[in-house]
């Protein structure tokens, strides 16, 4: 039998048991739709989780953050020494089992503060909870003279959406070979003059920035949780806008200084400790739990958690329709494949033929699956998908892809299963089986 | 020329019980052959076999001197294709297939070119006078016009052997004697009959007959 004719004759199965394609057909939209919503789901709090249970392996409260809220450096140099000291006697806490730092960058207008880069030499921590630090705490990114400076990259328009104002016309912000065009919040106006250029040290590189505007007082900038849940909101007064080519993420990991740390300890009382020994060397900190932090989240969470939960329910439910669906439909022709094999068509011809439906129907699926994820739909529902942690690029992560495909690879063998078996039966009793 | 030699089939149930048991017969070239017996005799069971449609349990299968019983499934089905076609009580036809696309599938089975298969298709529906039906579905046929176009599809596909179960079983007596006439025709043109039937009368329109009960055959 030609394969012209194999598929053919498939394309005309399909076409002629059309309801039964239709209903296999949006069960496997269903079950694709949700699989890559899982698959996302499951993603992003894995990639989350990993890092944050790694340290919340131990106990989400007893482990510590510590800000300091001085940064003058510059002006006071005896803070240096102080922080060392201070750093020094939290390490020596006996109830201290691990302290460790994490980086920020100095900034500062060509002048290099070696003594920020110290307190990270002897204290800085290089692991992987430093990344997922950055994703719970608002982080100062610079510290600037005495003013602690969080950055964030994004274009204009993610501004006017949320309604920040700036004080000028600017629609875009550029990157230049000379500078970086950045927008300043409101509390560090006093620090960074419009039109003029600064620059600093990112380990070994000189990045130079140029302020080309101030947003409005009370820039309030609606940003995505990543721990999923509802979106946070980020008051951009302290923060400095950079465009959004300007890669945010490989800054911060790569900057080389330091002014927060990581505590983890049992002590019930090391809370205390720590506000005794900020006292005694005269330096100003906050200092938060990861379960008071965890906690406001993970209250957001539960909800999150929960229609995942419905959403894998569903398409697991999704999935055994399907299969089922397909099984149904193989055994109610064993009437057709008698007659086909009757009439000569090999058990190899009538399986590949099944075989061909089953792979145009998944072809199909699959298309009208993408095109619907693509559609205005998830356009206008953008920011409640968001809210559920489904971003619109679902499709194009090669793990979800990768996964799609094999779950549906499986599942066309299970369709063709039921053909195989009904080949080991007498063909000449399904000639006559109705 | 087939040949079958001490054929033996045991379906493998609570009872293994023996449908056919030693079952040793020849049908040469050209011969009509009726095969009688009462229900559950084994008649069904052995022109089954005789059509390759299921596997003996024991014995030997020879077709046209190829042992038939050492062969692999792909070669048997292809032995099959090349050689036998069927006609069936119930007609066997797909009943969501036009009368067209039911003749057709032999063909498509061979791997014949679309063009050689529409030639030879509306030969064999203007042989048997229901080339007017060619495009109407199967299940708005009559019985007559539907085991017609399974005598055509017997036809189109140019086997030597032609196995009929029960070909007249589901047809008032005029579209019977129809179709055992076409059967005569058949093998007048030089096919091998092999009819399977309990009706006395019919099977005496046969050159031969071969009695079966209990899987045995009765001289």
């Amino acid at each position: 039998m030609k394969f012209k004719d194999k598929l053919l004759m498939a394309i005309d199965n399909i076409w002629r048991r059309k309801l039964i394609f239709l209903i296999n057909t949006i069960l496997g939209i269903v079950a694709i739709t949700l699989l890559a919503m899982v698959v996302h789901m499951y993603n992003r709090t894995t990639y989350t989780n990993k890092e944050i249970n790694r340290i919340t392996v131990l106990s989400e409260d007893e482990i510590y953050f510590l800000s300091l809220k001085t940064f003058n450096f510059k002006e006071n140099e005896n803070l240096i020494n102080r922080v060392l000291d201070f750093y020094e006697e939290i390490k020596n806490i006996e109830t201290v089992n691990w302290f460790g730092t994490y980086a920020i960058d100095d900034f500062f207008l060509d002048n290099k503060i070696e003594g920020l880069e110290e307190i990270y030499k002897k204290y800085s921590s290089v692991s992987d909870s430093m990344f997922s630090m950055y994703q719970l705490l608002p982080i100062p990114i610079a510290v600037y003279e005495d003013k602690g400076i969080n950055r964030i990259s994004m274009n204009i328009e993610e501004l006017d959406i949320t309604g920040v104002k700036t004080d000028s016309d600017i629609s875009e912000l550029n990157i230049t070979d000379e500078y970086i065009e950045v927008l300043v919040g409101s509390e560090l106006k006093e620090y960074f003059e419009k039109g003029k250029i600064y620059s600093y040290h990112q380990s070994d590189e000189k990045v130079s920035i140029k302020v080309v505007g101030y947003l409005q007082e009370d820039s309030i900038f609606y940003k995505e949780n990543v721990l999923g849940g509802a979106p946070v909101y980020i008051c951009l007064d302290g923060y400095m806008v950079f465009p959004e080519k300007y890669n945010y993420e490989l800054d911060v990991y790569g900057s080389a200084i330091t002014n927060n740390a990581m505590i983890y300890s049992h002590d019930s009382d090391i809370k205390n400790k720590i506000e005794i020994l900020s006292h005694k060397y005269n330096i100003n900190v906050d200092l938060n739990s990861l379960e008071g932090i965890m906690k406001d989240t993970l209250k957001e969470n539960v909800m999150y958690q929960n229609i995942k939960l419905l959403v894998i329910f569903i398409f697991i439910l999704t999935v055994i329709a399907y299969s089922a669906s397909g099984i149904v439909g193989i055994l109610t022709r064993k009437n057709e494949v008698g007659i086909f094999y009757s009439c000569g068509l090999s058990t190899q011809n009538i399986i590949s033929t099944i075989a061909i439906e089953n792979i145009i129907q998944l072809i199909i699926v699959y298309v009208i699956s993408a095109l619907f994820i693509y559609t205005k739909f998830l356009e206008s529902n953008a920011s409640t998908l968001s809210a559920l942690g489904i971003e619109k690029d679902i499709f194009i992560r090669y793990d979800s892809i990768i996964l799609l495909a094999v779950v549906f690879s499986i599942l066309m063998v299970v369709t063709i299963f039921p053909a195989i078996i009904l080949r080991m039966m007498p063909i000449g009793s399904m000639v006559n089986d109705n | 020329m087939i040949k079958l030699e001490n054929i033996t089939k045991i379906y493998s149930n609570n009872n293994e019980q023996k449908a056919l048991d030693d079952v040793s017969l020849q049908i040469n070239d050209g011969e009509f052959v009726a095969i009688m017996g009462e229900s559950g005799s084994g008649k069904s069971t052995l022109i089954n076999i005789i059509g390759m449609m299921d596997k003996e349990t024991a014995g030997t299968y020879l077709l046209d001197d190829v042992n038939i019983s050492e062969l692999n499934l792909s070669q048997r089905e292809k032995k099959r294709r090349e050689n036998i076609s069927f006609i069936f009580q119930q007609f066997a036809l797909v009943k969501r297939y036009t009368i067209y696309e039911n003749v057709e599938l032999p063909l498509i089975a061979k791997g014949v070119p679309s063009k050689k298969r529409k030639v030879k298709i509306m030969e064999a529906l203007k042989a048997l006078g229901i080339e007017d039906i060619a495009n109407k579905y199967a299940m708005n046929t009559s019985g007559g016009q539907q085991q017609r176009a399974a005598i055509a599809r017997a036809i189109v596909s140019d086997s030597k052997y032609i196995l009929a179960d029960e070909p007249t079983g589901a047809l008032d007596s005029n579209n019977g004697e129809e179709v055992m006439k076409l059967l005569e025709d058949l093998n007048k043109s030089g096919k091998t009959v092999i009819m399977v039937t309990h009706n006395e009368n019919l099977a005496k329109k046969a050159g031969r007959i071969i009695n079966i009960s209990d899987g045995k055959l009765r001289f």
